[in-house]
C-alpha cells in the first residue's frame, strides 16, 4: 500500500512535470512563451530591464507620432540634427557679469523634392536683465539645384541670416513648383501631341503647337519668384514662336499685345483657367 | 517551467509550485536538494519532492509569510506556473503543518475516501503509467524545440539589450529633432486633445518672441488657447485657411507675427540706442505699422528738423510702405534740406530703422573726422 502509493505520488509528480515540459513549447513562436515570461519576471525584478524597455518603447512611440504630425502640419520633414556649445571666456565679460555662448547647429532633411543642409551659429549673450539670441552665420545647402529661383533665394537668406524666412519661402516655393508640375501634366494629358515640355519637374515652360498651321507655336514660361521679403509670386509670361511671314501679316499686332493681354486674362480667370482657353482658342484656330 | 540557477549560492533553494487543482484546494509542489545536494545542482530530476496540499487561503497565509513577497503576489494570475522562492526557516515546517491540518479536516468530511483509495489505487496507478509514457514521448519530441526556444530566448535578452540602446539613442535622436523644429519658425507637442504649436520669431537674424497656438484637431479645426497679440489678425487668417489648409495658415500667421516681432523690434532699437536722436519718445500703434518720430541726423544738434512718419500698410513686412519726411526747421526750406529730406525717405523705404539712425551716427563720425 506504502509502495503503491508512493507510485501514485511519483507518477502523478512525474506527470505534472512533463504536462509543464509539454505546455512549453505549445508556444514557443509568441512572444510571451513560458520560459522568457518567466525570465521576464525575473528580470523585471532583478535588474529592472525590462519594464524600462516597455516604456522606452512607449516613449519612442508618443515622440514618433509627435514627429509625424509636426512634419505633416509644416511641410518639412527634419532628419538630422546636432548642436555643439562652447563658452566664449572673456575677462573684460565676465567682470560685467554677461556670459557669452556659442551654439554651433547642424540639421537636414526635406521639404517634399527638395532637400536642404543647413549650418548656423547662434551668439546667446546673457547679463544680468536679458538674454539675446543672434544667428551669426548661416550656410544653407539646397538640392536639386536645377531651380534657380530658389538658389537666388538661398543666397539672399544666407545674407540675411533668416532662417525662418528661408523655411516659410522655400515651403511656399516647393507648393508652387508642385502646383506648376501638376498643372503642366494636366494640359499634357489632355492635348497630348500638341503640348511638349521638358519632363524634369523644375521646368518652368510648356509649349503649344498648332495642328493645323506648322511652325506656330505658343510658350508659356511660369517662374516662381522669390523676392527680398520672402515672398513667393508665380509670374506666367507668354511668348510666341510665329514665322516671319505670319508675323508681317499681323496688322493689329495682335502677336505684340498678346503677352500683355495674357496677364489681363490671368487677374481675370486664375492660372487654369487661362492656360485653358488660351489653348483651346489657339488650338481650334483653323485660319 | 522550473528555472534554476544552480550555484551553490541557491543551495537552501526551494522551488515552489502552486496550483489550484479546486476551488478551494491548491497543490504546492516542493523542490528541495536533498542527498544529491552533493553531487551539484541543476538537474531538476535529481531533486527531492513533495507534494502538499493547503486551502487556498491558509496558502496566501504562507506567501505574506515568506521572504520574497514580491515574487509570490503575482501567485494569483500564475496560478499554475511555478514559483521559485527561497524558504525562509520555518515555512517547510508550517506547510507541513498546513496540510496535516487540510487531511485531518478532509477526513472528518469524508471517512470513506481512505478505503475507496486502497481499491482504485492499482488502477489509477496503471492510467497515470499510461499518460505518463504518452507525455514522456511528446516531451522529447518537443525537447528540440524547446532547446530552440531556449536559445532563441537568450539570444533575444542580448537583442533586447542592444535593442534597448538603440531605443534610447533613437529617443534622444527625436527629442533633439523635435527641438531643432524651432529653427524651421514651428515646433509644437501633442497636447491631449490635438497640438500645441509654438510659433518662433526672429528679424535680421535675432531671435525674439515665440508665440503659441494651441489646436484642437477635430472637424472643424478649432484654436482653443493662443498667446498671438489682439491685434494680429488672427480670426481672418484662421476663417481664411484653417479650415482649408493648415501649413498655409500656420505660415500665415507665421508671417504676419515675425512682421509685428521685426517692426517692434525696429522701432525698440531705435527707442534705446538712439534716443539722443529723437526729441521725446517714439509714437507707435500696437500693431507697430504706425511710427511717427521727429528726429536729427546730428546728435550734437541743438533742434529736430525733421519729423517722419512710416506707415506699413501690409501688415506681413517690415520696412515701411508709405514715407513721410516732414522738414520742421525754422530756417526756409532750403536745396540741401530739401535734399537730406528726399534722401531720408528713400533711407527709410529701403533700410531698417536702426541701420539708418546706425548710418547717420557713423556719418557724423566721418564729418568729425574730417573736421579734426
Amino acid at each position: 500500500m506504502a509502495v503503491e502509493l508512493s507510485e501514485l505520488l511519483d507518477l502523478e509528480a512525474e506527470i505534472a512535470t512533463l504536462r509543464r515540459a509539454c505546455e512549453e513549447p505549445t508556444a514557443p513562436l509568441k512572444e510571451t512563451s513560458g520560459t522568457r515570461k518567466l525570465l521576464k519576471n525575473i528580470y523585471q525584478s532583478e535588474s529592472e530591464g525590462w519594464e524600462p524597455s516597455k516604456d522606452l518603447r512607449r516613449q519612442v512611440g508618443h515622440l514618433e507620432s509627435e514627429l509625424a504630425l509636426l512634419s505633416t502640419l509644416v511641410g518639412i520633414n527634419i532628419k538630422k540634427y546636432s548642436k555643439k556649445t562652447e563658452d566664449i571666456p572673456s575677462t573684460e565679460m565676465t567682470q560685467r557679469n554677461i556670459r557669452q555662448v556659442l551654439q554651433r547647429h547642424r540639421l537636414s532633411g526635406s521639404c517634399r523634392m527638395v532637400t536642404f543642409q543647413l549650418e548656423f551659429q547662434i551668439l546667446e549673450i546673457q547679463n544680468e536683465k536679458t538674454l539675446s539670441s543672434v544667428i551669426t552665420d548661416l550656410n544653407i545647402i539646397v538640392e536639386p539645384t536645377e531651380y534657380s529661383e530658389l538658389s537666388e533665394f538661398v543666397s539672399r537668406a544666407e545674407e540675411r541670416r533668416d532662417l525662418f524666412m528661408f523655411f516659410r519661402s522655400l515651403h511656399l516655393f516647393v507648393k508652387w513648383c508642385e502646383f506648376r508640375k501638376r498643372t503642366f501634366k494636366h494640359f499634357k494629358d489632355k492635348y497630348d501631341d500638341n503640348i511638349h515640355m521638358p519632363t524634369r519637374p523644375e521646368s518652368c515652360y510648356m509649349g503649344i503647337q498648332s495642328p493645323s498651321q506648322p511652325g506656330f507655336e505658343l510658350i508659356i514660361i511660369w517662374r516662381i519668384q522669390m523676392d527680398d521679403k520672402g515672398k513667393v509670386l508665380p509670374t506666367l509670361d507668354l511668348l510666341n514662336k510665329f514665322p516671319k511671314q505670319a508675323l508681317k501679316l499681323d496688322r493689329k499686332a495682335v502677336t505684340a499685345s498678346a503677352p500683355h493681354s495674357f496677364r489681363t486674362l490671368l487677374g481675370m480667370l486664375g492660372i487654369e483657367a487661362s492656360l485653358e482657353s488660351l489653348i483651346h482658342s489657339f488650338l481650334n484656330t483653323k485660319e | 517551467m522550473f528555472l534554476y540557477g544552480g550555484s551553490a549560492k541557491n543551495a537552501g533553494t526551494y522551488w515552489l509550485s502552486f496550483r489550484d487543482e479546486e476551488a478551494r484546494k491548491s497543490r504546492i509542489d516542493i523542490y528541495f536538494p536533498g542527498q544529491l545536494h552533493r553531487r551539484g545542482l541543476g538537474n531538476l530530476k535529481r531533486w527531492n519532492q513533495r507534494i502538499l496540499y493547503a486551502k487556498t487561503a491558509s496558502l496566501k497565509e504562507l506567501t505574506t509569510s515568506s521572504e520574497e513577497v514580491t515574487l509570490l503576489s503575482s501567485l494569483k494570475p500564475l496560478a499554475s506556473c511555478a514559483v521559485p522562492f527561497l524558504l525562509s526557516s520555518g515555512v517547510l515546517a508550517h506547510l507541513e503543518r498546513l496540510e496535516t491540518q487540510m487531511n485531518r479536516s478532509q477526513k472528518q468530511l469524508e471517512p470513506q475516501t481512505a478505503q475507496a483509495e486502497g481499491s482504485t489505487l492499482s488502477t489509477r496507478i496503471r492510467k497515470l503509467r499510461l499518460i505518463r509514457d504518452k507525455l514522456r514521448a511528446e516531451v522529447k519530441q518537443r525537447q528540440a524545440r524547446v532547446e530552440v526556444s531556449a536559445d532563441s530566448a537568450k539570444h533575444d535578452q542580448t537583442l533586447k539589450t542592444s535593442e534597448r540602446e538603440d531605443l534610447e539613442t533613437k529617443r534622444e535622436n527625436m527629442k533633439a529633432i523635435l527641438q531643432a523644429y524651432r529653427f524651421t519658425g514651428l515646433s509644437g507637442k501633442l497636447t491631449s486633445r490635438g497640438v500645441c504649436i509654438c510659433i518662433s520669431t526672429s528679424f535680421e537674424g535675432n531671435l525674439l518672441d515665440s508665440y503659441f497656438v494651441d489646436l484642437v484637431i477635430q472637424k472643424p479645426l478649432r484654436i482653443h488657447h493662443h498667446s498671438v497679440p489682439v491685434f494680429i489678425p488672427l480670426e481672418d487668417i484662421a476663417a481664411k485657411y484653417l479650415q482649408t489648409d493648415i501649413q498655409h495658415f500656420l505660415f500665415s500667421l507665421c508671417e504676419y507675427l515675425n512682421a509685428y516681432a521685426g517692426r517692434k523690434f525696429q522701432a525698440d532699437r531705435l527707442q534705446n540706442d538712439f534716443a539722443c536722436f529723437l526729441a521725446g519718445p517714439l509714437q507707435k500703434n500696437s500693431l507697430c505699422n504706425l511710427l511717427s518720430f521727429t528726429y536729427k541726423v546730428e546728435p550734437t544738434g541743438q533742434t529736430f528738423p525733421f519729423c517722419a512718419r512710416l506707415l506699413y500698410k501690409d501688415l506681413t513686412v517690415t520696412l515701411p510702405t508709405d514715407v513721410t519726411i516732414t522738414y520742421q526747421g525754422t530756417d526756409a526750406l532750403s536745396t540741401s534740406w530739401e535734399e537730406q529730406r528726399v534722401s531720408h525717405e528713400n533711407l527709410f523705404r529701403t533700410k531698417s530703422l536702426h541701420n539708418v539712425f546706425t548710418s547717420f551716427a557713423s556719418g557724423e563720425q566721418l564729418e568729425m573726422s574730417l573736421l579734426f
